[in-house]
C-alpha cells in the first residue's frame, strides 16, 4: 500500500496552513503555493501513471480495514480528475499571482486557494460517501470564502444565495447518506456497490437515486436546479470565476459519476432514461442562456450550465464509447473552460470591464490575447480538431448507436449555438471598434503564459487525442465495470 | 501521394513561418506567401502523373481507437479541384500582393488566406470523413476571419458571421451525416464507404444520412434557401472573394455532391432533391444578380447562380452530367476568378463598384475591358470560350429533364446572357461625363496580368478543351460517378437541338438587356433569405432572453422552492410510478409515546421560528429546538450526542445573541402573510424526509459496520468510549476534514471583517 493517494490532499494541506502565516509577505506565499501547485502536479502525473499500470490504488487509513475505515481509492477516472485539477489550479494560481490585488493576496487567498484543493482533491480520491461529504464541505467552506472575498455589495449578496444553497444541498447530501446507512448498514462506496443492489425495495433504491441526483445536480449545476450558478459566478474577479467555473461543478459531475456507475445502474433502472432527458435539458437552457447574455463572464457562466449536459450526456448513454467521451469532455471542459475564464480576467484587468458593448478593438491592441480566445472559443464548440471535437465526437456516436437521436440532436443544436455564442464575444469584444477609450496599460505577460498553457492543452488534446484515449477508455471501463474497484476495495482485505 | 503530401502542407508551412520570414510592415508577406502557394501548385502538377496511373493513400494515425485518422488519396476530382485550389491561387496571391496597401495588416491577411488554402486542399485530399469534416471546419473557420478582415466595419463583421452561422451549421449536420455512414459501415474511410454503398443504402439512417449530407453541401456552396451568406461575405477584400466566394470554398459543397454521390445517388432522395435545387438556384441567382448594381453583389449571385447549375450537373451521376459538372467547374474557378480580381481593380482604380457610376471603361481601361469581355463570354456560354461548351453539355443534360425543370432551367440560362452582358456592354460602352473621365485611367500591368492570365486559360479551354483538360476532366468524372467515363468529346462546333437551344438563350438574354426588362434597382428590396436570417438572429436572443429571465429571478427563496418541488414532485413521482414496499417495518423498533411527545417540541420551536416577530423570539426558538432535539437524544441512549448538542446550541444562541448588537434595526419591509403555497411545499418536504428515513430504517440487509466498531473498539484501538474511538481513530480522517471546515470558516470570517471595498470618500 503506497501513500501516494493521500499526498495530492496532504501537501496542500500542509502548504495552506504554511500559508496563513506567510500572508504578510505576498511574494513568498506566491512562490511557496505555486511550488507546492507543482509538487502536487507531478505526484498527480505518477498516481495517472501507477492507475494505468498497476490498477485501482487504495489506501486504508489508519489500516483499518475496508469497509470500515475510510478508505482513499483512486481508479483512472479520479486520478485524472486530479491530475487536470492540478494543471489547471496551476495555471490559475500563476495568472492570480500578477492580476490579483494586493488586499485579497494578503487576505488570505493564497490559503483558502489551497483549501480548496485538498476539498476538491479529497472529494475525487475518497472511496468512502460519508467522507465524500466531509470534503465537499471543505471545498464549499473554501470556496464561499473565496467567492465573497473583497466584500463587494454583489459578492456578499450572490456568495449568501449559494451558501444557502449549498446548505440546502448539504442537508440533502446528508439525508442521501443517512437513507443509504439504513439501506445498507455501511458507508464504504465499494461495499455499498456490493449491497445495492440487494434491497428489494424498488422504491427505497430509487428514493436514494432521486436524491443523490438532486444532490449532486444542484453542485453539479444541471437542470431543472442550476440556478445559483450563473451570477455567483460572475460576482468575484474572473481568476477566482475561472477556477470555479473550470472545476467546482465538475465535482459534482465526478460524484454523479461515481454514484450512478457504482450503485444506481444496477438497481435503479429509471436512472439513466432522466439523465438522459436531464443532459438534453441542460445544454439547451444553458445555452439559452447563453445568448441571452451581454457580458463576457456572464455567457461563460451560462456556457458551463450548457456544456455539464453533455458531461451528463456521456453518463446517460452509459456505453464505453460515450462515457469514454463524457471523461473526455469533462477535462476537456476543465482545461478549456478556465482558459476563457482567464481570458475574460485578461480583459477584465486591462479594459475595467467586461461587458460586451463596452469591449471593442482587443484583437489590435492585444492580438495573442485575441488568439487565445479564438482558439479556446473554437474548442468549446467542438470545433476540429481541437479538444471538445474528440469529445463531442465520441459522444454523437455513442449516442446514434444506442439511438439516442433526441439527446444528439439537442447536443447538435448546442454545439451550433455555442459557436454562435463565442462568435458573439469575438465579434463584439475583439473585432469591433473600440466603444470606451481604452487606457493603454498593456497586458501581463504571465497572463498569457498561463491562459497559453491552458489553450495549448487544448489543441494537444484534441490533436493528441490518439495517445490520451486509452486513459478516457481505461476510465470508462472501470465505470462500466467496477467490479475491480469493488475488488481492490474489499477484496485484498482480510474480512 | 509524398507529393500531395507536401503540397498541402506548404501553405500551413508558409503560414506559420510568414511572421518570422517577413519584413516588420510586412511588405514582402504576399511575395512569400505566394512563393509558398506557387510552389504547392508545383508540388500538385509534378504528383499528377504519377497519382493518376498509380493510385494510392497514404494515412497518419490520429484516433486509431475511433477510426479517425488523416488519410491522403488522390484521383482525377481531387486533383481537378486541386489544380484551381493552387492554380487560382498562385494567381490570386500575387494579385492580392499588389493589390493590398502598407496599411493594410498584411501579414495577417496572408496567414489567414494560407491557412484557407491548406484547409481546401485537405478537403479535396482527405480520405476519410471525419478528416475532411476538419478541413472543410477550417475552411469555414478561414473564411469567417478572412471576410471580417475589415473588421472595423459593421457589414464585415456582420457578413461575417452569417457565412460562419450557415457553413459551419451545415457542417454540424453534416457531421452526423458522417457519423451516420461511419457507424453503418465501421469506418470512416471513404474508400470502405464507396465498397458498402449497397448496405449503406438499404440502412434505415440512409435518407437521413442523405439529407444531413445534402445540408452541409448546400450551404458550403450557398444553394437555395442559404444562398444569402454569400451576398454578404463580398464585405470581404476583393482577392477574398475571388478566391474563397467565386474559385474554391464554394465548390466545397460540388465536392462533396461528387465525391459522396456513387453512394449517395442510390438513395432515392439525393438525386431529384439536389437537381430540383440546382435549377431552382441557379435561375434565381441568374435572376437576382440582374437587379444589383454593386458589381460584387452582382457576380455574388452570378456565382450562387453558376454554382446551382454545376449542382444540378454532379447530382446526376451520369458519366455525361459529370463531365459537364468537372469541365463547367474549371470553367467557371477560372472567369469567375478574373472578374472578381477586376471588379477588384475597377474598385482600386475608380474607387466604386457602383454600376450606375461607372462607365466608358471601353475607353477609359482598354485592356482591362477586352479581359472583361472576354471572361463574361465565358461566363454568358458564347463562342469561343470554354464556358460556351460547357454550357451546352449543360443543356443537353437539362432537355432530358422533366420538362418544368427544363424550362427554369433555359430561363436561368437566357438570365446568365442577360446579367453577363450588362457586364460587358453595360460597363464598357455606356457614355460618362466628362468630369469623371478626368481622374480614371487604365489598370496597371502588376493588377492586370492574373485576371489576363486566368481568361487566356477559359479561353485555351474553350479552343483546345480535349488536348487540355480532357485526361483531368475524364478521370475527375469518372470518380465523381465511381465508375467508367468514355473519353469526353469536348468541341465547339457541332450541330443538336441544344445549339437551337442556346443561340435562343443568348437571343432572348440580348433581349433581356436590350429592352432593360429586369430592371436594376440601386436599393434593392433585401432578400426574403435575408430577412429570415435576421428574424432569426433577433428572435433567438429576444427569446432566449425571456425565458431565461423566467426563471432566473435572482430571488433565493425561488431558487431553493424550485429545488424543494424538484424534490418533491421526483418523489411522488417515484411513488406512483415504482411504488414502496408498503409491508416492510417502519423504522427499527415501533416508537414509544414520550418520543411522539418530545418530538412534537422541535416542530413547535420550528414554527415558532418563522412566525416570529422579531428576531430575538426567533433566534430563541431555535434554540428551543435545538435542546428539544439534545432531550430525545438522551432519551434514546446517546447521552454525549445530547452533550454535544447542548453546547453547539448554547454557544450558537449566545454567540447570535452578542451578534445582535451590532446589526442594524430588524425592519418589515411589507407585512408577513401566511403563504399557502410555501406553508404546503415545507410541510410536504419534512413529512416526506421523516417519512423516507423511517421506511428505509427498516430495510436493512445485513449488518451495519458499527457492529465492528463495538467489537473492535477496545480490544485494537484501545479506547473504551466507542464515539471517541469513531472520531479520532476509525474515522478520524472525516473529523480531520470537519476541523479544516471549522479552520477556514474562521479564516472567511476575518477575511470578511477585515477586507471591506474601500469606501469613496468625498
Amino acid at each position: 500500500m503506497s501513500n501516494l493517494p493521500v499526498l495530492p490532499v496532504a501537501l496542500p494541506m500542509a502548504a495552506g496552513i504554511a500559508l496563513i502565516f506567510l500572508r504578510n509577505s505576498p511574494s513568498l506565499s506566491r512562490a511557496v503555493a505555486l511550488v507546492a501547485n507543482l509538487i502536487v502536479l507531478v505526484l498527480a502525473a505518477q498516481l495517472v501513471e501507477t492507475v494505468r499500470i498497476d490498477g485501482v490504488q487504495v489506501l486504508n487509513f489508519g489500516e483499518w480495514p475496508a469497509p470500515f475505515g475510510i478508505v482513499f481509492a483512486v481508479d483512472m477516472l479520479s486520478a485524472l480528475m486530479v491530475l487536470v485539477t492540478m494543471v489547471v489550479s496551476s495555471a490559475t494560481l500563476l495568472f492570480a499571482t500578477v492580476s490579483l490585488d494586493d488586499a485579497r493576496e494578503r487576505t488570505f487567498f493564497y490559503p483558502l486557494f489551497q483549501f480548496l484543493l485538498v476539498g476538491v482533491n479529497g472529494s475525487f480520491l475518497t472511496g468512502d460517501l460519508f467522507n465524500l461529504f466531509v470534503w465537499f464541505e471543505v471545498l464549499l467552506i473554501s470556496s464561499y470564502g473565496l467567492l465573497a472575498l473583497g466584500s463587494e455589495r454583489y459578492q456578499l449578496q450572490e456568495t449568501f444565495k449559494y451558501l444557502v444553497i449549498n446548505a440546502l444541498s448539504s442537508t440533502l447530501f446528508l439525508i442521501g447518506v443517512a437513507l443509504i446507512y439504513s439501506l445498507t448498514g455501511t458507508l464504504n462506496m465499494a461495499d455499498i456497490a456490493v449491497k445495492f443492489p440487494q434491497i428489494s425495495d424498488k422504491g427505497s433504491a430509487g428514493a436514494v437515486a432521486i436524491v443523490f441526483m438532486l444532490v449532486f445536480g444542484i453542485k453539479g449545476a444541471l437542470f431543472p436546479v442550476y440556478q445559483w450558478l450563473p451570477r455567483a459566478y460572475f460576482a468575484p474577479p474572473a481568476v477566482i470565476s475561472g477556477l470555479f467555473g473550470g472545476l467546482l461543478t465538475k465535482v459534482g459531475v465526478y460524484a454523479l459519476y461515481r454514484v450512478t456507475s457504482l450503485f444506481f445502474v444496477g438497481n435503479v433502472n429509471f436512472v439513466l432514461p432522466v439523465l438522459s432527458f436531464i443532459a438534453g435539458a441542460t445544454m439547451l437552457f444553458g445555452v439559452l442562456g447563453a445568448l441571452s447574455q451581454f457580458d463576457m463572464k456572464r455567457v461563460l457562466s451560462y456556457h458551463i450550465i450548457s456544456q455539464i449536459g453533455y458531461m451528463i450526456m456521456g453518463l446517460a448513454i452509459f456505453t464505453p464509447l460515450a462515457l469514454a467521451g463524457g471523461v473526455f469532455y469533462i477535462i476537456h471542459h476543465i482545461l478549456v473552460k478556465t482558459a476563457l475564464f482567464l481570458v475574460a480576467g485578461a480583459v477584465e484587468a486591462t479594459r475595467g470591464t467586461t461587458h460586451l458593448k463596452r469591449l471593442g478593438g482587443i484583437v489590435d491592441t492585444s492580438p495573442v490575447l485575441t488568439g487565445l480566445f479564438f482558439v479556446a472559443g473554437l474548442a468549446l464548440a467542438g470545433a476540429p480538431p481541437l479538444s471538445g471535437f474528440v469529445a463531442k465526437f465520441m459522444l454523437m456516436q455513442g449516442g446514434l448507436e444506442q439511438h439516442f437521436y433526441i439527446m444528439v440532436g439537442a447536443s447538435v443544436v448546442t454545439g451550433f449555438l455555442t459557436l454562435f455564442s463565442m462568435m458573439k464575444i469575438f465579434r463584439y469584444a475583439f473585432w469591433s471598434p473600440e466603444q470606451v477609450p481604452f487606457s493603454g496599460r498593456g497586458g501581463h505577460a504571465t497572463r498569457l503564459v498561463s491562459i497559453t498553457i491552458l489553450v495549448g492543452l487544448g489543441i494537444v488534446l484534441g490533436l493528441g487525442a490518439g495517445f490520451a484515449m486509452p486513459y478516457a477508455t481505461i476510465a470508462a471501463e472501470q465505470l462500466i465495470d467496477p467490479s475491480a474497484y469493488i475488488a481492490a476495495v474489499l477484496g485484498s482485505q482480510a474480512r | 501521394m509524398w507529393g500531395l503530401v507536401v503540397a498541402s502542407l506548404l501553405p500551413f508551412v508558409g503560414a506559420a513561418l510568414l511572421p518570422f520570414l517577413s519584413k516588420s510592415r510586412g511588405d514582402n508577406c504576399g511575395w512569400i506567401a505566394s512563393g509558398f502557394i506557387v510552389a504547392s501548385f508545383a508540388a500538385v502538377a509534378i504528383s499528377t502523373p504519377a497519382v493518376l496511373h498509380q493510385p494510392g493513400a497514404i494515412a497518419f494515425e490520429w484516433v486509431p481507437s475511433l477510426g479517425l485518422q488523416f488519410s491522403i488519396a488522390a484521383d482525377g476530382l481531387s486533383l481537378a479541384f486541386a489544380f484551381l485550389i493552387t492554380g487560382v491561387g498562385s494567381i490570386v496571391f500575387t494579385f492580392a500582393a499588389a493589390y493590398l496597401g502598407p496599411e493594410e495588416n498584411r501579414r495577417r491577411f496572408f496567414c489567414y488566406l494560407l491557412i484557407f488554402a491548406g484547409a481546401m486542399l485537405g478537403v479535396v485530399f482527405a480520405a476519410n470523413l471525419i478528416s475532411m469534416f476538419v478541413f472543410w471546419e477550417l475552411t469555414s473557420v478561414s473564411s469567417f476571419l478572412l471576410i471580417g478582415f475589415w473588421h472595423e466595419r459593421d457589414a464585415s463583421r456582420g457578413g461575417a458571421l452569417k457565412a460562419l452561422v450557415i457553413t459551419a451549421g451545415g457542417g454540424l449536420a453534416m457531421l452526423v451525416g458522417f457519423i451516420l455512414i461511419g457507424s453503418i459501415v465501421g469506418s470512416y474511410e471513404i474508400a470502405d464507404i464507396m465498397a458498402a454503398r449497397e448496405q449503406i443504402a438499404a440502412h434505415r439512417w440512409a435518407t437521413a444520412a442523405a439529407m444531413l449530407i445534402m445540408l452541409g453541401a448546400i450551404t458550403k456552396s450557398a444553394q437555395f434557401p442559404f444562398h444569402s451568406w454569400l451576398p454578404s461575405a463580398m464585405e470581404a477584400p476583393t482577392p477574398v472573394s475571388a478566391y474563397l466566394h467565386a474559385a474554391t470554398m464554394v465548390k466545397a459543397g460540388l465536392y462533396l455532391v461528387a465525391r459522396m454521390g456513387p453512394v449517395l445517388s442510390l438513395i432515392p432522395i439525393w438525386t431529384p432533391t439536389l437537381t430540383v435545387l440546382g435549377i431552382v438556384t441557379m435561375t434565381w441567382g441568374s435572376f437576382l444578380a440582374l437587379r444589383q448594381t454593386d458589381l460584387k453583389a452582382l457576380l455574388a449571385f452570378s456565382t450562387i447562380s453558376q454554382l446551382g447549375l454545376i449542382m444540378a450537373m454532379f447530382a446526376q451521376n451520369t458519366a455525361s452530367a459529370a463531365t459537364a459538372g468537372v469541365f463547367h467547374m474549371l470553367n467557371h474557378g477560372l472567369f469567375k476568378g478574373a472578374l472578381f480580381l477586376m471588379v477588384g481593380v475597377i474598385e482600386h482604380e475608380a474607387h466604386t463598384r457602383d454600376l450606375t457610376k461607372l462607365a466608358s471603361l471601353r475607353s477609359n481601361m482598354p485592356r482591362l475591358f477586352a479581359v472583361l469581355v472576354l471572361a463574361s463570354l465565358s461566363m454568358a456560354g458564347i463562342p469561343p470560350m470554354g464556358g460556351f461548351i460547357s454550357k451546352e453539355l449543360f443543356l443537353e443534360e437539362v432537355l432530358q429533364m422533366p420538362w418544368p425543370l427544363t424550362v427554369i432551367a433555359v430561363l436561368g440560362a437566357c438570365l446568365t446572357v442577360g446579367y453577363c452582358l450588362v457586364l460587358a456592354i453595360g460597363l464598357g460602352l455606356t457614355h460618362q461625363d466628362e468630369a469623371e473621365r478626368k481622374h480614371a485611367h487604365d489598370a496597371p500591368t502588376a493588377l492586370l496580368w492574373g485576371p489576363a492570365v486566368l481568361v487566356f486559360g477559359a479561353l485555351l479551354l474553350g479552343l483546345v478543351p480535349t488536348f487540355l483538360a480532357g485526361g483531368l476532366i475524364e478521370s475527375a468524372a469518372a470518380a465523381a460517378i465511381g465508375g467508367h467515363v468514355p473519353h469526353p468529346h469536348l468541341t465547339m462546333f457541332h450541330l443538336s437541338p441544344t445549339l437551337i437551344v442556346s443561340v435562343a438563350a443568348i437571343s432572348a438574354g440580348a433581349a433581356v438587356f436590350r429592352f432593360g426588362w429586369m430592371r436594376r434597382t440601386p436599393d434593392a428590396p433585401k432578400l426574403v433569405a435575408d430577412r429570415v436570417y435576421e428574424a432569426w438572429l433577433t428572435g433567438l436572443e429576444h427569446n432566449a432572453q425571456r425565458l431565461t429571465a423566467s426563471y432566473m429571478s435572482g430571488l433565493l427563496w425561488r431558487y431553493v422552492t424550485i429545488i424543494v418541488c424538484v424534490g418533491i414532485i421526483s418523489m411522488s413521482a417515484l411513488a406512483v410510478f415504482v411504488g414502496f414496499d408498503a409491508s416492510a417495518p417502519w423504522g427499527a423498533r415501533p416508537a414509544q409515546t414520550f418520543e411522539y411527545v418530545v418530538a412534537l417540541i422541535p416542530i413547535a420551536a420550528a414554527i415558532g421560528a418563522v412566525v416570529a416577530p422579531t428576531r430575538l423570539a426567533a433566534i430563541l426558538a431555535l434554540g428551543a429546538s435545538g435542546f428539544s432535539l439534545a432531550l430525545l437524544f438522551s432519551l434514546v441512549g446517546a447521552p454525549d450526542l445530547a452533550l454535544t448538542q447542548i453546547m453547539v446550541e448554547t454557544v450558537s444562541v449566545a454567540l447570535f445573541l452578542s451578534a445582535f448588537v451590532h446589526l442594524p434595526a430588524y425592519r418589515k419591509l411589507k407585512p408577513r402573510k401566511f403563504q399557502p403555497l410555501y406553508a404546503a411545499v415545507s410541510i410536504a418536504f419534512g413529512v416526506g424526509v421523516t417519512a423516507l428515513l423511517h421506511h428505509a430504517r427498516g430495510q436493512r440487509v445485513g449488518g451495519t459496520i458499527a457492529d465492528y466498531f463495538v467489537e473492535n473498539s477496545v480490544e485494537k484501538a484501545g479506547g473504551h468510549n466507542i464515539v471517541n474511538v469513531i472520531l479520532v481513530d476509525f474515522r478520524g480522517l472525516d473529523t480531520l476534514g470537519e476541523i479544516s471546515v471549522l479552520g477556514i470558516a474562521a479564516l472567511t470570517c476575518y477575511a470578511l471583517i477585515k477586507l471591506r471595498p474601500e469606501r469613496k470618500r468625498p
